[in-house]
């Protein structure tokens, strides 16, 4: 339990010190050499043909994104044009029906090597720095039918694997075999169609993920308990309408609050947008309508108790849910033309990336409605992943000695603090304070 | 207007007639419209406005002769004539425009099994509930229009239900023609069985009637297809879903061509017959009916799905925020 009592925004760590250039130029072949004998070795003995054509190692890829026809690619903001680079496992053309990528994590803290999880149970592993795939891993469910929705990195050894039709299951990687496997519903004859939509880890607490889809409500799950395939809490539905309707559940995406793994904020596909207290009630804490059409996205903030929520008509918003029965639309984002399938925003900057089916990764500020940056990535966007490298600004060689004597003495620990700050916020025009909340 | 004036006025004139003999300028121009600005007199207000203008047409009028004789005269090496500036040639640039670079997925979209030839569409074509006569003509001209398609009546059916028995039934297209006010509004065209599904207003029907030509004109042969302008990847994957609603391979010998031409994200759908002179001389063309406009609003991905679905892109509610300039086009 990652449970914080008190003012927040005083035990909130400093803002991390802006580290400019990931690695240094002059060792960074050399580690190139090291780390390709090391990768390739492994490579060969899993028999994967990773490829490193056409690579150019100076890029730094801030984001990732997984495309429906199966693509990986790199965007970077840095410097005067946008770059868009793909990443394909083989060197064919796109297939047919290709597998869609479902799915991106981070392997490791590092944030060496991403996880690439594809509809098909294939994941394979994508090494930033060697800029290539180094490893492909087929996973062996027998509901082969079955999209993958998630797949979360449990620790260095264990993949957890969310399925469509509902299952959960654990893929220990050294023995390649599913150690834990459950259902996170029971199928009944009740007519009702049920799946499952998403399976999310919490950042504070790695061992609890929570669940949701289609006439499967939330449910959050501790896999390092004694009784993993016992929730840890299931969610109960709304009570019966005004026509004493049983109310549809339809939970499309969920998100941990930050620092906490007692909070969750799901969003539904009938337009609504809930926050659930394990310690409250089984019962949402809030519920509110943000729109008739569904939304496919949400997202916690470094504001506690503000989520980012994208919809399937391309609206996006910033809402507060302090206060039950007092939520608030903050902000409204524009410029989205389609459906909003993955937002993610930092937990440190008032920033969110986002990408989507109009094809464009679009970078807001919480405060502005305009987006900061827009690019356009020619294919349908599933989900999209921050390094902590992320920047926005070139890496200029006298700006970055200027930061760097700015920062002498703070813990240079890589994240979205890279992003200079008048970049951040227009210069001539400040942000608007967001008050920071209290979690209970 | 006094004498002294008007004196004064012919004698400036005639001065600057003497230095340059090509007549009136446009300062001439501007220096009687500020006259008349300031002017109280509304009549003499007006007489000049009106002379101006007058100056300012005999200007272009001349300006315009003037270029000819010089491009008459330099013969091959005249400058190239002036293109005129149109909302559409000074269009914003759009970072979707499709070019050979740019045109990742296009090969594998929806309809890229139809471009390879790997089936004959067969198109099934309703209205909403209970049409309309000139609804109902319209369907029985658009199923001349498109070969292999059929006309059902809608009766109380559900559009969700039509495209699950239309996929039983091995239909790759439904076209629901709805209606507003007895008149023909929109079009519902989607593609089965993945996809997509496109909402367009209708407007500006004409049937074969109205435009004076017979219904037996039309033959059966399959006509030409011919989508043009359609410029950003939006654009290309709306016209791709026209040309897969015809079948792959014309019969020229029928001369029958249908256009989808896009002008300022407005689709204009003419249908004609063409014949080609003896003496070489352009093609003659003969419209056949019926003729119609239609202006995109949303593309679904995946078939019809109003409230749960996704959109791929939609203008509904915030046509303000996206038509931010007369200048900017989707199509």
């Amino acid at each position: 339990m990652n449970r914080k009592r008190g003012n927040v925004s005083a035990e909130r760590a400093p803002k991390k010190a802006a580290k400019i250039i990931p690695e240094q130029q002059d060792d960074q072949d050399q580690e190139i050499v090291k780390a390709s004998e090391s990768e390739d070795a492994f490579a060969q003995s899993l028999g994967s043909d990773g490829n490193s054509e056409g690579v150019d190692n100076d890029t730094n890829f801030g984001l990732y994104v997984g495309t429906e026809m199966g693509v990986l690619k790199g965007v970077c903001f840095e410097g005067g044009v946008p770059i868009a680079k793909n990443y394909k496992f083989t060197g064919q053309g796109l297939k047919k029906k290709a597998p869609g990528v479902k799915s991106l994590t981070w392997a490791d803290q590092d944030e060496k090597e991403l996880l690439v999880c594809f509809s098909n149970h294939v994941v394979k592993t994508y090494n930033t720095k060697l800029k290539c795939f180094t490893r492909q891993v087929q996973l062996k469910f027998e509901e082969e039918d079955a999209s993958v929705v998630g797949l979360c990195s449990h620790d260095a050894r264990n993949y957890v694997v969310g399925l469509e039709n509902g299952t959960v299951g654990m893929w220990n990687c050294l023995e390649s075999e599913i150690t834990l496997k459950f259902r996170t519903y029971n199928d009944n004859d009740d007519g009702l169609k049920r799946n499952m939509e998403k399976i999310r880890q919490c950042a504070a607490d790695k061992s609890f993920y929570a669940t949701g889809g289609r006439e499967n409500d939330l449910k959050i799950w501790n896999l390092s308990s004694e009784k993993p395939e016992e929730p840890f809490f299931k969610a109960k539905n709304l009570p019966h309408d005004f026509l004493d309707l049983r109310v549809p559940v339809w939970i499309q995406d969920l998100t941990f609050l930050p620092r906490t793994n007692e909070l969750v904020a799901t969003c539904t596909r009938h337009g609504q947008v809930r926050l659930y207290d394990v310690r409250a009630s089984q019962r949402s804490v809030s519920n509110v309508q943000f729109v008739d059409h569904a939304i496919m996205s949400i997202s916690s903030t470094m504001n506690d108790r503000q989520v980012v929520v994208g919809t399937a008509k391309g609206e996006a918003g910033l809402y507060d849910l302090r206060n039950p029965g007092k939520e608030k639309l903050v902000k409204k984002f524009h410029d989205f033309s389609g459906s909003i399938r993955s937002m993610v925003a930092s937990p440190e900057l008032p920033y969110v990336v986002s990408c989507g089916l109009d094809r464009h990764v679009y970078v807001h500020n919480l405060t502005l409605r305009t987006p900061v940056k827009k690019l356009y990535v020619q294919q349908e966007l599933n989900c999209i992943v921050v390094s902590k490298s992320f920047t926005l600004e070139a890496k200029d060689a006298t700006r970055s000695s200027v930061l760097n004597k700015r920062n002498v003495g703070e813990k240079a620990e890589g994240d979205w603090a890279n992003i200079p700050p008048d970049v951040l916020f227009h210069a001539d025009s400040p942000p608007k304070k967001i008050r920071k909340s209290i979690t209970l | 207007m006094s004498s002294e004036d008007e004196m004064i006025e012919v004698e400036g004139e005639e001065e600057e007639e003497k230095m340059q003999p090509t007549g009136p300028s446009l300062d001439d121009y501007h220096g009687i419209m500020n006259r008349a600005n300031k002017c109280p007199n509304r009549h003499k207000k007006r007489m000049d406005v009106a002379k101006a203008k007058k100056m300012k047409a005999k200007m272009k009028r001349e300006e315009r002769k003037r270029k000819a004789r010089e491009a008459d005269a330099l013969g091959e090496d005249a400058p190239p004539r002036e293109v005129p500036k149109t909302l559409e040639s000074l269009r914003e640039f759009d970072s979707t425009t499709v070019t050979p670079e740019n045109s990742e997925d296009m090969a594998d979209d929806e309809f890229s099994s139809y471009f390879a030839k790997s089936y004959v569409p067969k198109v099934l074509i309703t209205s909403s509930a209970n049409p309309n006569l000139k609804t109902r003509l319209f369907l029985k001209e658009m199923e001349r229009v498109i070969p292999n398609s059929t006309v059902f009546h809608r009766r109380q059916a559900k559009i969700k239900n039509i495209i699950n028995q239309a996929k039983d039934h091995d239909f790759t297209d439904i076209v629901v023609i709805n209606e507003d006010r007895k008149e023909p509004s929109s079009m519902l065209i989607s593609h089965l069985p993945e996809g997509p599904t496109c909402f367009f207003r209708l407007s500006n029907v004409k049937l074969t009637k109205h435009i004076k030509r017979d219904w037996k004109e039309i033959t059966t042969h399959r006509p030409e297809v011919l989508w043009s302008n359609f410029r950003t990847r939006l654009g290309m994957g709306v016209g791709r879903m026209f040309a897969s609603l015809f079948h792959y391979e014309p019969q020229f010998k029928g001369r029958r061509i249908v256009t989808f031409h896009n002008q300022r994200d407005y689709i204009f759908f003419r249908h004609h017959r063409y014949e080609f002179k003896k003496d070489g001389s352009k093609a003659a063309l003969r419209e056949l009916g019926p003729r119609f406009t239609l202006k995109l609003r949303s593309v679904q991905k995946g078939t019809f799905e109003s409230k749960t679905g996704e959109y791929q892109w939609i203008i509904t509610n915030k046509r303000h925020k996206m038509e931010s300039s007369r200048r900017r086009f989707h199509l």
